[in-house]
């Protein structure tokens, strides 16, 4: 297989207007794609990855470093017969039908309007505008979720053997992001090579093959969501807990945070473990309120990479969570960065869990 | 050029749409057929008043549609994303840019022939009866001429419009248009200034600013005795001086277009 997308060392960066300050939007990033490949890029709000893709798509330029789309660079007229893209939120002009605006964008393929007209037809059907009531409304009487679908029906107009994929579900309702869910699934059946930058984690964890989140324009961690995702940990909910008991636990989870006696402690299932914590709750009197095997979500690698963010403000470091990272079963790739604590093997990573602060302080 | 056409023909449909151009255009409409209220005058007055008028009147509503129209073209397209969907597909820059002027024109053309059909009735009507009338279809040379200055006012706003935001370029164009329109006058100051300084500054303004003025041709239509040496030449040489000062804006804005992000 060779790279449908490559990306060497791009930076991108921009002035900081009225400032002798540059700010990097994408920093030294390095990715590469796999032909038939469902590639998730993800990475917090202004991470740089929509500068990412606009890059690849030649619509802005890098300040260094060089990015491939099949082979040629990026924004090559001739990859761009073979390429397609949905914008997050795309805007079609609202005078006009779903059909006229497949029949334009396809025009822009070189077909005749009669071709075009057919190709939108079959596309049109596809995505599900084809019915009736659907197919004489004029695109400003759409709802979010059938400006998604038109967005989609332009970007298989021909037949594309790479898409990029810029947040296709979000701000969608749980029906619409199904269909649209069920339609990438397709495109993956398909052999399509797919890069897909979503907020949606789950939809990342079912529709990728691999998956890299970038933070601050740099790249985290990268490796096949099965590998990322890798090793089953146990959560424990503990009252009645002493001061003493809090100390012996922070002995053997590093970080552990037990506060007016509760506390929540998520480790991974390893042997012995979780019995040496529920020696010490019995010995110290403490209760044990649950204890539930978790899998390891998109969501809490996530956490972990950008989490930083809110923690950096002071919020929650009470409720700071021990999560034992199992470095050594997951072989994905784990990239140096100096944002990113570096551990030992098997050692103990503390990490902060605030993508939902509301949840965690509930818990707590 | 084919995808340069289906841009064009989009543009052109979505910008009939847009409801301040069609004002425009209504209220041109409306200002030539009120002309026939002058009635205090005598008939050949009235006239020369309706072809002065009217003239006049698709003259400015042309000048206000076609700045509107191509200040907002290009940084629309940005704002409102739609340019990333048309330039990841396989379209160059400059067909992309191409295609929006050649649909800003198309605009332009159609509001012009609309008004200068609205203007030539009218006027055929006022000659009902009157002794020796001139032909109307005469006007539609001023129409020429006023959609010949348009293309060429739509070229540097649009120019323009690569570089600055859609305000400074409505204030831009719009003084660079005035200043243009009296390049008469602005000749006449490079010729005699005392001041060198002031000289060299009237010839730089003379010189630089497109000569908007150049096709006036309403002097000669309502004034039927002015007559100007050699009509075909006069006609050819403002169509050839709009067309390839159009050309010469339009290579900066593709350069400069070329290398903008979007």
């Amino acid at each position: 297989m060779s790279a449908a997308i490559e990306i060497k060392n791009l930076t991108k960066q921009y002035q900081v207007p009225f400032k002798r300050e540059a700010v990097n939007a994408v920093d030294n990033l390095s990715i590469a794609v796999e032909e038939g490949e469902i590639f998730g890029f993800l990475g917090a709000n202004g991470a740089g990855k929509t500068t990412t893709i606009k890059i690849l798509l030649g619509l802005i330029y890098p300040t260094d470093g060089e990015a491939y789309v099949l082979g040629a660079p990026a924004g090559d007229i001739e990859a761009k017969h073979q390429i397609a893209y949905l914008p997050e939120s795309p805007y079609f002009p609202e005078h006009m039908t779903a059909h006229e605006v497949v029949t334009f964008y396809a025009q822009l393929f070189g077909m005749g309007r009669e071709d075009a007209r057919k190709k939108a037809d079959e596309l049109v059907s596809l995505v599900g505008l084809g019915g009736r009531s659907d197919s004489n409304k004029r695109i400003h009487e759409f709802s979010k979720g059938m400006r998604q679908r038109v967005g989609i029906a332009q970007s298989l107009i021909n037949n594309p053997k790479v898409l990029f994929y810029d947040e296709p579900t979000s701000g969608l309702d749980a029906v619409a992001r199904r269909d649209i869910r069920d339609l990438m699934l397709e495109l993956k059946s398909q052999g399509k090579t797919m890069f897909l930058s979503s907020h949606q984690l789950e939809d990342v964890e079912r529709v990728c093959h691999r998956a890299s989140i970038i933070h601050k324009g740099k790249l985290r961690v990268q490796g096949f969501v099965d590998e990322l995702l890798a090793g089953e940990r146990v959560e424990i909910a503990i009252a009645n807990g002493s001061n003493r008991f809090a100390e012996r636990i922070k002995t053997i989870v590093p970080g552990a945070s037990v506060i007016g006696g509760v506390g929540t402690l998520t480790v991974n299932d390893e042997p012995g473990l979780v019995a040496q914590i529920l020696d010490i709750v019995r010995e110290e009197n403490a209760r044990v309120v649950s204890v539930i095997p978790k899998r390891r979500t998109l969501e809490d690698l996530f956490v972990e990479i950008v989490g930083e963010r809110i923690s950096a403000e002071g919020e929650l470091d009470a409720g700071a969570v021990a999560i034992e990272r199992e470095t050594s079963a997951v072989r994905a790739e784990t990239l140096t960065s100096p944002d990113v604590e570096e551990t030992d093997e098997n050692a103990t990573v503390q990490v902060r869990p605030t993508a939902n602060k509301y949840k965690d302080m509930a818990k707590k | 050029m084919k995808t340069a056409l289906v841009i064009a023909q989009n543009t052109i449909s979505e910008a009939m749409r847009r409801k301040i151009l069609n004002a425009f255009l209504i209220a041109g409409i409306a200002v030539i057929c009120l002309t026939f209220m002058f009635g205090q005058f005598s008939p050949r007055q009235e006239l020369t008043l309706i072809r002065g008028m009217g003239l006049g009147i698709i003259n400015l509503v042309s000048a206000f549609i076609t700045i509107i129209l191509s200040i907002n073209l290009i940084p629309t397209e940005i704002e409102r994303r739609t340019i990333y969907t048309v330039l990841s597909k396989p379209v160059r820059r400059f067909e992309f840019l191409l295609g929006k002027w050649l649909g800003a024109i198309g605009t332009i053309g159609i509001n012009v022939l609309l008004m200068s059909v609205a203007f030539v009735i009218a006027v055929a009507i006022k000659q009902i009866g009157a002794e020796n009338p001139a032909n109307p279809l005469e006007l539609l040379k001023g129409s020429l001429m006023t959609f010949m200055q348009m293309i060429l006012l739509c070229s540097l706003s649009m120019c323009f419009s690569i570089f600055f935001t859609p305000l400074v370029n409505f204030f831009f164009t719009t003084a660079i248009f005035i200043i243009g329109n009296l390049s008469s006058f602005t000749n006449d100051l490079a010729k005699t200034a005392a001041s060198p300084i002031i000289k060299t500054f009237f010839t730089a303004i003379h010189l630089v600013t497109p000569n908007f003025g150049n096709f006036q041709f309403s002097n000669p239509l309502v004034n039927p005795e002015l007559q100007v040496k050699s009509e075909a030449l006069f006609l050819t040489q403002n169509v050839i001086y709009a067309l390839v000062y159009a050309a010469f804006l339009l290579i900066i804005a593709v350069i400069a277009f070329d290398r903008r992000e979007v």
